[in-house]
C-alpha cells in the first residue's frame, strides 16, 4: 500500500516538474508583459490576448513558415539519404566475414565520438572545396554523415538478428545482393528503421550550430532553431516576444510528437534493444 | 596433397571457380554497398579530423593563407590557460554528475513506467518531451523561468520570500545549468531503459516471485543483471552527449556570469570566432575528441568487468 | 511492440510535403542585378527596420539595386564576420565597430574629401590604412543620474573624484535607492572600462606599455577602480544579483527610478528621452582618481567597412559615401544614438546638450577594450574578471588575472 502511495507521489511530482515549463510556455505566450512578470502561473484577470502570437507570426525577424519548411526539408532529405546510404552498408558489414568489414564498421562508428561542433570549422573547408558551402545540399550531406554512426549501429545489429537462410533463399531465386537487401531484408528492418528515423529526425530538427555556421546569415535560409535564436536572443527581457516566438517554434513539433507519440516512443523502445 | 585432391578437384572444379568468382563478385558488391557511406564519413568526419589536427599546429586566424606553423605551442598554451581548464572542469562535472543522475533517474522512472495504462503513456510523453523541443528553445525557456525577473522569482516575491540568484550568481548558475541539463536529457534514458526492461523474459520474473523475492530483490537480482548491456549503452551515450553540451548553455546563460558556465565546446567556438584564433580553437577541439574517445574506452572496459562480475 | 512502417511514412511524407510547400520560398535571393549585403550591429535602438529606413533614399536613387540587412547569426558582428570569412561567403558592407584583426580583409577607403571629413578618421587608421569610416563620434565615460535621488540624498553637485562618487553612492543607499545600476551580459565589463579607461590611458599609451612589458594591470589605475568596485559590492551599493540582469533590464532599472546612477555611453540618451522618466535626468563625466577631468572613452559611432571580397565595391562605396556624408542620413544616424559630428548640428533634447557639453570639455578621447595593440577578446576577459568580483574574488587577484591573460594572448 505504501509502495503504491510512494509511486503515486513520485509520478505526481515528476509530472509537475516536466509539465510546468510547458504550461508556462503555453499560457504566457498569450499574456501581457505585466501579467507574465506579475503572475507567471496565473490566468490574467482581463483574459488572454492573441496580440503577441500574431505579432510574432507576422514579424520580419522570424519567418516561421519558411523556417519550418527548411527544417522539414532537411529532416526528410537527411532521413532518406541516410537510409539509402547506410542500409546497404550495414547489410554488407553484418553479413561480411572478413576483417575488413569490422574495420569499416569501426570507421563508420567514429563519428559517434566526435562532437560535430568540434569539426565544423574544417567541414567549412571541405564544403568550400566541393562548392557546397552556404547551401542546403551541403548541410544535408554533413548532417547525413553525422547520422551514419547511430544508423549503422542500429542497422548492423538488427541485420545480424535476421537468419542468413533468408538471404540464401533469395540468392537461389537469382536475386542480386543489392536486390536481396532491399526486397527481402529491408522490409524486415522496420523496428530499426523506425528508431533511426526518430533519432535522426530529432537530431536534425534540434541542430543549431551546423545550420548556423554552414548556412550563415548570407544564405537568408533559417531553420527553426537558428530563426528562433535570431528572433529571441536580442530581446530576451521582452517576455511578450520570447514566449510567443518559442511557442510558435515548438508548437508544430509538439503537436506532431503528441499525435505520433505511440509510434515515436514505440519505435525507440523496439528498435534500440537489439545490440 | 595433389594426389588426394585430384578426384575431388575434377568433380568440384566448376563449383569452386564459381565460388571464387562469387567471392570476388561479393567483394565488389560489398564495396559498392559500403562506398557511399564510407565516402560521406571520410569527407565529413575523417578529413575534417585531419584538418583539425593540422590547424591545431598553426596559429591560423581564419583568413591568412597559408596558416603559419607553430608546432605544439597551442597545446602548451591550453594546459595553462585558466579559461580552458575551467571550462574543461565544468564540462567534466556536467558529464559525471549528469551521467549518474540521468541513469539513476532513467532506470528508476523506467521501472515505475514499465506497465501499460493511460497514466504511464502520458508520463512517457511528458518525460521524453524535452528531447523533442531541443536545447536552444529549452535554454531560452528556462532562462525566462529562472532569470531575475523570471517566473519562479515572481512566485517567490509573491510569497514575500527573497529572490534566488539561479542564473545571477556563478555558483548558483553552475548548479542551475547542471540541473536543467539533467532535466532536458534523462528522458532519452527512460525510454532506452524501458526498451531494455521489455526484453526481460516474463518467466524469469515469475520464477523469482515463486522463489519468494520481493520487488526490490527482483530488481537487484533479476532485472539489473539482465539490463547490464543496456546500462553500458546508456552510460556511454549519456556521457558522450553531455561532454558536447553547448546550445543549452548558450541560450540559458551565454556562458556567464563571470564565465562560470562555459563548457569546452563553448570556449572552442568563442576562441575560434570571437577572437579569430582558429588554430588555438582547433587544438582545444582535438583535445576534446581525445577525451571523449578515452572516456568511452575507459567506461566500456569498466562496464565489461562489471557485466562479467554480475554474470558470475 | 507492434507497429508498422506507416508511422515512418507519415513522418517523412508530411515533412516532405511541408518542405515542398514552403521550401522554395526560402531559397536565397537571385544573383545579379546588384545586391548589397550589409552585416549590421543590431541593438534595441539600431533595429533591422532602422537600417532599412536609413538606406531607403539611396535605394530609391539606385534603381535595380537590392540592399539586404543581415542580422548577426553568431553572438555578435565580429564572430559572424569571422564565420563568413571562413566560409568565403562574405557581406559587402559591415555596419559595426570591428576588431582591427580583420582590417587586412577590408577595403582601404580612398583618401577623398568625403572620407577625410568623417570623425576620427586619422586616429582609426591601421597601418596607415583607412579601413572604416564613421558617421559620428561617441563618448562613453558618462554617469547618468536621477536628480531627484541626488536631492533626496542631500548631494549638492556631481562628484569629481572616485572617492566622492563612493560617498555619494553611500548617501543614495541611505536615501533608499539602488545607488548604481549594473547588469550581467557584456554590461559589467563595459561599464568598468567606461569608468576606468580614461584614467588607465590618461598618461600615455598603457596598452603599448603592457605589450612592451613595462606596465602591468596590477600596478595600473585599473587596480584602484577594481578596489573601489569591490567596495561597492561589499557595501551593497550595487545589486549583488545584478549579473542575472540583461542590458535592457539595466535601462529599465534606471528609467523606472529604482536606481540612482547608471554608467553608459551617450547612445542611451534617445532611449532615456523616449522612456520619459518621472524624474529629471542629469549626467556627469566619469569621476577620476584625483578629481581632475580625465578624458572620455570614445570612438567612432556607427562606422562602416567594405569587404575586399565584395563583388560590388563601387556600389558599396557609393552607398557608404551616402551613409556617412548625406545630410539626411547623417542627421538621422546621429539622432538615433545621440552621437556627435562637427558641422552636423541637430536639434537634441536637453540631455543631449548636457552630454555635448561633456564631449566638448573632454581633454582627450581614449580607447576602449579593442584596438590595434590589444589582443582580441580582452573585453570579454575584463568582463569576466569584473564579474568575478561579485563572488568575492580579491581585486588584486582579478588584476593579476588580467595580466596573465594578456601574457597568454598577446603576440
Amino acid at each position: 500500500m505504501t509502495a503504491r502511495l510512494l509511486r503515486g507521489v513520485v509520478l505526481v511530482v515528476l509530472a509537475a516538474v516536466m509539465a510546468a515549463p510547458l504550461y508556462l510556455l503555453a499560457t504566457n505566450a498569450f499574456k501581457s508583459q505585466d501579467d507574465i512578470v506579475g503572475s507567471p502561473f496565473g490566468v490574467p484577470a482581463d483574459g488572454f490576448t492573441l496580440d503577441n502570437i500574431v505579432r510574432a507570426a507576422t514579424s520580419a525577424d522570424f519567418n516561421v513558415l519558411g523556417a519550418y519548411g527548411t527544417t522539414a526539408l532537411l529532416v526528410a532529405a537527411v532521413n532518406v539519404l541516410s537510409i539509402l546510404v547506410t542500409g546497404p552498408a550495414a547489410y554488407a558489414i553484418a553479413r561480411g566475414t572478413r576483417r575488413g568489414h569490422r574495420l569499416v564498421l569501426l570507421v563508420l562508428l567514429m563519428g559517434l565520438f566526435i562532437p560535430s561542433q568540434a569539426i565544423v570549422i574544417p567541414v567549412i573547408y571541405v564544403l568550400r572545396t566541393i562548392g557546397l558551402m552556404g547551401t542546403v545540399p551541403g548541410l544535408v550531406l554533413f548532417q547525413t554523415a553525422l547520422t551514419i554512426p547511430t544508423t549503422v549501429f542500429l542497422f548492423t545489429a538488427f541485420v545480424q538478428s535476421i537468419p542468413r537462410e533468408l538471404d540464401k533463399a533469395a540468392r537461389i531465386d537469382g536475386a542480386s545482393r543489392m536486390g536481396t537487401f532491399w526486397r527481402i531484408i529491408f522490409p524486415l528492418m522496420r523496428p530499426a528503421v523506425a528508431t533511426a528515423v526518430v533519432l535522426n529526425s530529432v537530431s536534425v530538427w534540434s541542430d543549431f550550430v551546423n545550420p548556423r555556421i554552414i548556412l550563415g546569415p548570407g544564405s537568408g535560409v533559417y531553420t527553426v532553431t537558428t530563426g528562433v535564436f535570431a528572433a529571441v536572443s536580442k530581446y530576451s527581457t521582452d517576455f511578450t516576444i520570447v514566449y510567443s516566438n518559442m511557442l510558435l517554434a515548438v508548437a508544430p513539433a509538439l503537436v506532431f510528437y503528441v499525435l505520433l507519440q505511440k509510434r515515436i516512443i514505440g519505435g525507440l523502445t523496439s528498435g534500440a534493444v537489439k545490440g | 596433397m595433389p594426389a588426394s585432391n585430384t578426384r575431388a578437384g575434377a568433380a568440384g572444379a566448376a563449383p569452386a571457380t564459381r565460388r571464387v568468382r562469387g567471392a570476388r563478385l561479393d567483394l565488389l558488391t560489398d564495396t559498392v554497398m559500403i562506398a557511399p557511406a564510407l565516402a560521406l564519413v571520410t569527407l565529413f568526419v575523417l578529413v575534417p579530423i585531419a584538418i583539425a589536427v593540422y590547424l591545431s599546429l598553426t596559429n591560423w586566424d581564419g583568413f591568412t593563407i597559408p596558416p603559419s606553423w607553430v608546432g605544439t605551442r597551442n597545446y602548451e598554451r591550453l594546459v595553462q590557460d585558466p579559461e580552458v581548464l575551467r571550462a574543461a572542469g565544468f564540462t567534466a562535472v556536467i558529464a559525471v554528475v549528469g551521467t549518474i543522475a540521468c541513469n539513476a533517474l532513467g532506470l528508476g522512472i523506467a521501472v515505475l513506467l514499465n506497465r501499460s495504462n493511460r497514466v504511464t503513456t502520458v508520463m512517457r510523453v511528458l518525460v521524453f518531451s524535452p528531447y523533442v523541443i531541443g536545447p536552444v528553445i529549452l535554454g531560452f525557456l528556462w532562462a525566462s523561468i529562472l532569470g531575475s525577473n523570471g517566473a519562479v522569482n515572481a512566485l517567490l516575491t509573491g510569497f514575500g520570500v527573497e529572490r534566488l540568484p539561479f542564473l545571477a550568481d556563478p555558483v548558483w548558475a553552475t548548479a542551475t545549468t547542471v540541473v536543467v541539463i539533467i532535466w532536458a536529457s534523462f528522458g532519452v534514458n527512460v525510454v532506452l531503459y524501458l526498451a531494455g526492461l521489455q526484453t526481460i523474459d516474463a518467466s524469469l520474473l515469475e520464477a523469482a516471485v515463486i522463489d519468494g523475492a520481493g520487488p526490490w530483490q527482483t530488481f537487484w537480482r533479476v532485472k539489473l543483471p539482465v539490463l547490464a548491456p543496456t546500462v553500458t549503452l546508456n552510460v556511454v551515450l549519456a556521457a558522450i552527449g553531455l561532454l558536447r553540451v553547448y546550445e543549452l548553455v548558450l541560450a540559458l546563460t551565454a556562458g556567464g556570469p563571470a564565465g562560470a558556465t562555459q563548457t569546452s565546446v563553448f570556449t572552442i567556438l568563442t576562441t575560434s570566432f570571437s577572437r579569430s584564433q582558429l588554430g588555438y580553437g582547433a587544438a582545444q577541439s582535438v583535445v576534446l575528441m581525445i577525451a571523449i574517445i578515452a572516456m568511452t574506452v575507459v567506461v566500456t572496459q569498466l562496464r565489461r568487468r562489471g557485466e562479467q562480475a554480475v554474470a558470475a | 511492440m507492434r507497429y508498422s512502417m506507416r508511422g515512418v511514412a507519415i513522418l517523412l511524407g508530411s515533412a516532405m510535403a511541408a518542405g515542398l510547400l514552403t521550401g522554395c520560398a526560402s531559397s536565397g535571393a537571385e544573383e545579379g542585378g546588384g545586391e548589397l549585403r550589409i552585416l549590421a550591429n543590431i541593438t534595441p535602438v539600431l533595429t533591422k527596420q532602422y537600417y532599412e529606413n536609413l538606406v531607403q533614399p539611396w535605394v530609391a536613387q539606385n534603381k535595380g539595386v537590392k540592399v539586404t540587412i543581415e542580422v548577426p547569426s553568431a553572438e555578435d558582428v565580429q564572430a559572424t564576420l569571422q564565420q563568413e570569412l571562413a566560409s568565403g561567403d562574405v557581406p559587402d558592407i559591415v555596419a559595426s565597430n570591428l576588431d582591427p584583426v580583420v582590417a587586412p580583409q577590408l577595403l582601404a577607403f580612398p583618401e577623398e574629401d568625403w572620407v577625410l571629413d568623417t570623425p576620427l578618421v586619422q586616429e582609426n587608421k591601421v597601418g596607415g590604412k583607412i579601413w572604416q569610416v564613421a558617421t559620428g563620434a561617441q563618448i562613453q565615460s558618462l554617469v547618468f543620474y536621477n536628480k531627484k535621488a541626488f536631492a533626496d540624498a542631500g548631494i549638492d553637485g556631481p562628484p569629481a573624484s572616485l572617492e566622492e562618487f563612493t560617498q555619494d553612492l553611500k548617501a543614495l543607499k541611505k536615501a533608499g535607492y539602488l545607488p548604481l545600476q549594473t547588469a550581467g551580459e557584456w554590461v559589467t565589463g563595459a561599464q568598468f572600462a567606461m569608468l576606468a579607461n580614461p584614467q588607465l590611458l590618461g598618461s600615455g599609451d598603457f596598452y603599448a606599455q603592457r605589450n612592451a612589458g613595462t606596465a602591468t594591470f596590477a600596478a595600473s589605475p585599473y587596480k584602484n577602480y577594481l578596489d573601489a568596485y569591490a567596495g561597492w559590492i561589499a557595501d551593497g551599493l550595487v545589486d549583488r544579483d545584478a549579473l542575472g540582469l540583461k542590458y535592457q533590464d539595466s535601462i529599465d532599472g534606471f528609467t523606472s527610478g529604482k536606481a540612482a546612477t547608471y554608467v553608459i555611453g551617450n547612445w542611451i540618451v534617445p532611449s532615456i528621452d523616449e522612456a520619459a522618466p518621472s524624474f529629471d535626468v542629469g549626467v556627469f563625466a566619469a569621476p577620476s582618481l584625483d578629481g581632475r577631468p580625465a578624458g572620455q572613452l570614445g570612438g567612432p559611432a556607427q562606422p562602416y567597412s567594405i569587404l575586399q571580397a565584395s563583388k560590388h565595391k563601387d556600389l558599396a562605396l557609393s552607398l557608404v559615401k551616402y551613409l556617412v556624408s548625406d545630410k539626411t542620413a547623417v542627421t538621422a544616424s546621429l539622432a538615433s544614438e545621440g552621437n556627435f559630428r562637427q558641422e552636423h548640428p541637430y536639434k537634441g533634447s536637453p540631455l543631449n546638450q548636457q552630454v555635448a557639453a561633456i564631449h566638448d570639455a573632454a581633454p582627450r578621447l581614449v580607447l576602449g577594450t579593442s584596438g590595434p595593440t590589444i589582443p582580441g577578446g580582452f573585453g570579454d576577459e575584463l568582463n569576466k574578471q569584473v564579474q568575478a568580483l561579485y563572488v568575492g574574488t580579491a581585486p588584486a587577484k582579478a588584476a593579476a588575472a588580467l595580466d596573465s591573460w594578456w601574457d597568454l594572448n598577446a603576440g
